[in-house]
């Protein structure tokens, strides 16, 4: 027996030599590959070559093929020592994770940034964007304490986390992070609902800035979920306030901590030349958001964006009115859905504009762009509603104007006004829907009926007043065309005018109507 | 005019404007006054000399790359048409030209012929690189334990 187990090992000793000896000999038959004439620094920058401009890169995508970075890593001893030990191919790590539950999802992100050496990082974690699974996949343990090791050499930072793993990174108080230029922080899991309605179990009163931060111009925070009423908000109000330097841009989305007087200071000192703000009902549901009530003064703000979804009746021009823009340039204006007629209420936007032309008035600089973007699926109702506030634009002194909803542009444009001038400095007009534009068939007919009977009238010369206009483009996304709402943009044409056709789904349609 | 002479021995003469794509050459351009002298260059043959010298023809008077602000960002694989055309016309030298762009310092002609490689690898499976480059798969059993989890780790993400 003895001796069968000396020869066993034997043979085993023997083995084992044979496969280094292979080993050694496929290495050195690698070596006669002609691309491996090539000076190591060269291969490695064939490697960040490749990978930089793989899509997939570094956004490790489940129906993809390998990430390149592992794929150059898997070909052979003599690339994957090459390029583990090419810092410069580890310095991005998107992930976009399909199974949340995976128990080395830190551990191997940990062994990816660590190969970057002393580089500046970006890091993108998410988990997979749908709203209907998400709650089955949970972002993995760990990532806050992951991500903040790394935070000192972090130029971008995007984390959709759990509110628990949220509070953590908020729970740090300060954050220091050098280099960090770009901030998302993206409330993933509607799982953590029951959480955030008792409240109690939450740190309420943190307090977190990104003053340590000398490089941050861009932030956003948001929530995948859009749910109205929903009880995180009264909780994520109170639960913390967020400091940040001064901003190029601030995105905010709801549910997130920007409700309260909080968030004015927020504003205010980030004080950004673009900001987005999103309000949804319970950011303005009580009137703690208003805090002291003092007009809030952003005096580096160009660009505003806001979109007002299901907010209360009020809540839009309530939030507007306490705004002071000097610089305003652009404003954006988004009803994303609104309900106040079927509440038998006045519609929003009549209070909302004779607050955009005090705006106006307080700010030095004019406002020359104003964009109204609204609901596809607005009432007969609201359109007409719509023509009654259309006078008052003509205060507003606009150099562009953007209605994005198509049956409002026949408002805008045509108005049998005496004046002869509706806009007169409008330079530029656009028509579209930014949003899919899926209209019922009665609207659809409602809208072709209104467009024949109230703008197109051969015999009627009203047809002037869109030839004022220098400039229109046609936006028309994802339905098809009654051909009828094209004619007004055929006089366009007739008249020698500038016309641009961006995007046009049915394309038949429109040229064969031109 | 001057004259350059490759590692075997065949002269090639080219203008100082074309010469100066390189940034060796340039240097050397400026201690050179007589140009009756040729420049030998021992580490470039003749077959690639002319396909060098041909690409710095077309590209005289373009101006000259200038380094990366920063470089570990990332550069997309943009291939000129002319540039791609010339490049995969000597696809069987590729890797002779992109030693010799780095001898000489040819910025352009080396990202050239490090875009046109990483182009080739791109989107293909680590067997068909192998197959593409002819390596023979070399790793250690330690090292396809570890691939295994990698790719674990792939399909979960």
């Amino acid at each position: 027996m003895e001796a069968l187990d000396t020869q066993l090992a034997k043979i085993q000793a023997a083995e084992y030599a044979l496969a280094q000896k292979r080993l050694q000999l496929l290495g050195t038959r690698n070596q006669l590959a002609l691309i491996h004439r090539l000076p190591l620094e060269l291969l490695a920058e064939i490697f960040c070559v490749y990978c930089e401009e793989d899509e997939q890169i570094s956004s490790l995508n489940p129906t993809a093929q390998l990430p390149p970075q592992l794929v150059v890593c898997h070909v052979c001893h003599h690339w994957r020592e090459l390029a583990q030990s090419t810092p410069r191919l580890w310095t991005n790590l998107e992930i976009e994770m399909y199974n949340g539950n995976y128990p080395d999802h830190i551990s191997m992100a940990t062994k990816w940034l660590s190969r970057s050496g002393s580089l500046p990082i970006y890091i993108r974690f998410s988990t997979r964007e749908d709203n209907y699974t998400a709650a089955k996949m949970p972002v993995p343990q760990g990532v806050v304490q992951f991500s903040t090791s790394f935070l000192h050499r972090c130029t971008y930072l995007s984390l959709r986390l759990r509110l628990p793993d949220l509070i953590d990174l908020l729970g740090l108080q300060t954050i220091h992070a050098p280099l960090l230029e770009s901030v998302s922080l993206q409330l993933a899991d509607p799982v953590d609902a029951p959480l955030m309605s008792t409240g109690n179990s939450l740190n309420v009163g943190i307090v977190t800035t990104f003053n340590d931060c000398p490089n941050l111009e861009d932030v956003h925070i948001g929530t995948d979920y859009h749910n109205v009423g929903h009880a995180a908000v009264p909780v994520l109000e109170s639960m913390a306030t967020i400091k940040f330097p001064p901003l190029y841009e601030l995105f905010l989305e709801p549910y997130l901590a920007i409700a309260g007087s909080g968030y004015h200071d927020m504003l205010l000192a980030a004080n950004p030349e673009q900001v987005v703000v999103k309000l949804a009902s319970g950011s303005v549901s009580d009137e703690s958001w208003i805090g002291d009530g003092s007009i809030v003064s952003l005096n580096q703000t160009t660009q505003f964006e806001l979109e007002f979804s299901n907010v209360p009746h009020g809540g839009s021009w309530r939030f507007v009115e306490r705004l002071t823009l000097p610089l305003l340039d652009s404003l954006r204006i988004i009803y994303p859905s609104f309900d106040s007629l079927e509440r038998d209420m006045d519609w929003e936007p009549l209070h909302l504009f004779p607050i955009l032309r005090d705006l106006q008035v307080r700010s030095s600089a004019p406002l020359t762009t104003f964009v109204l973007c609204y609901s596809s699926y607005q009432l007969t109702e609201e359109i007409l509603q719509f023509l009654a506030v259309v006078p008052m634009l003509e205060d507003l002194r606009l150099l562009s104007c953007n209605i994005v909803v198509h049956p409002l542009f026949e408002a805008l444009v045509y108005q049998e006004s005496s004046s002869n001038a509706l806009l007169p400095a409008l330079k530029s007009f656009v028509l579209g829907t930014e949003v899919p534009f899926f209209p019922f068939a009665d609207e659809d007919t409602f809208i072709a009926d209104f467009v024949l009977s109230r703008w197109w009238d051969p015999a009627d010369d009203r047809e002037r007043e869109v030839c004022r206009l220098c400039l229109v483009d046609i936006i028309i996304y994802g339905r098809t065309v009654d051909p009828t709402v094209l004619e007004p943009m055929r006089i366009c044409k007739q008249n020698g005018l500038d016309l641009r056709v961006k995007s046009v789904v049915d394309a038949e349609t429109t040229a064969d109507y031109f | 005019m001057f004259t350059l002479l490759s590692e075997d021995g065949i002269s090639f003469q080219a203008e100082r404007d074309v010469l100066e794509r390189s940034v060796l050459l340039k240097n050397m351009l400026e201690d050179v006054q007589d140009s009756s002298n040729s420049i030998p260059l021992p580490n470039v043959a003749s077959a690639v000399l002319e396909k060098v010298l041909h690409f710095c023809e077309h590209h005289r008077g373009d101006p000259l790359p200038v380094p990366e602000e920063d470089e570990t960002r990332m550069r997309k694989i943009v291939i000129e048409d002319w540039d791609y055309d010339f490049i995969s016309a000597n696809c069987d030298i590729v890797f002779e030209i992109i030693m010799a762009a780095n001898y000489l310092d040819i910025k352009d002609l080396l990202d050239l012929g490090c875009k046109y490689v990483a182009s080739l690898i791109k989107g293909k499976s680590t067997e068909q690189i192998r197959e593409l480059f002819h390596i023979v798969n070399d790793l250690t059993p330690e090292e396809e334990e570890k691939i295994k989890k990698e790719n674990q780790w792939a399909e979960a993400v």
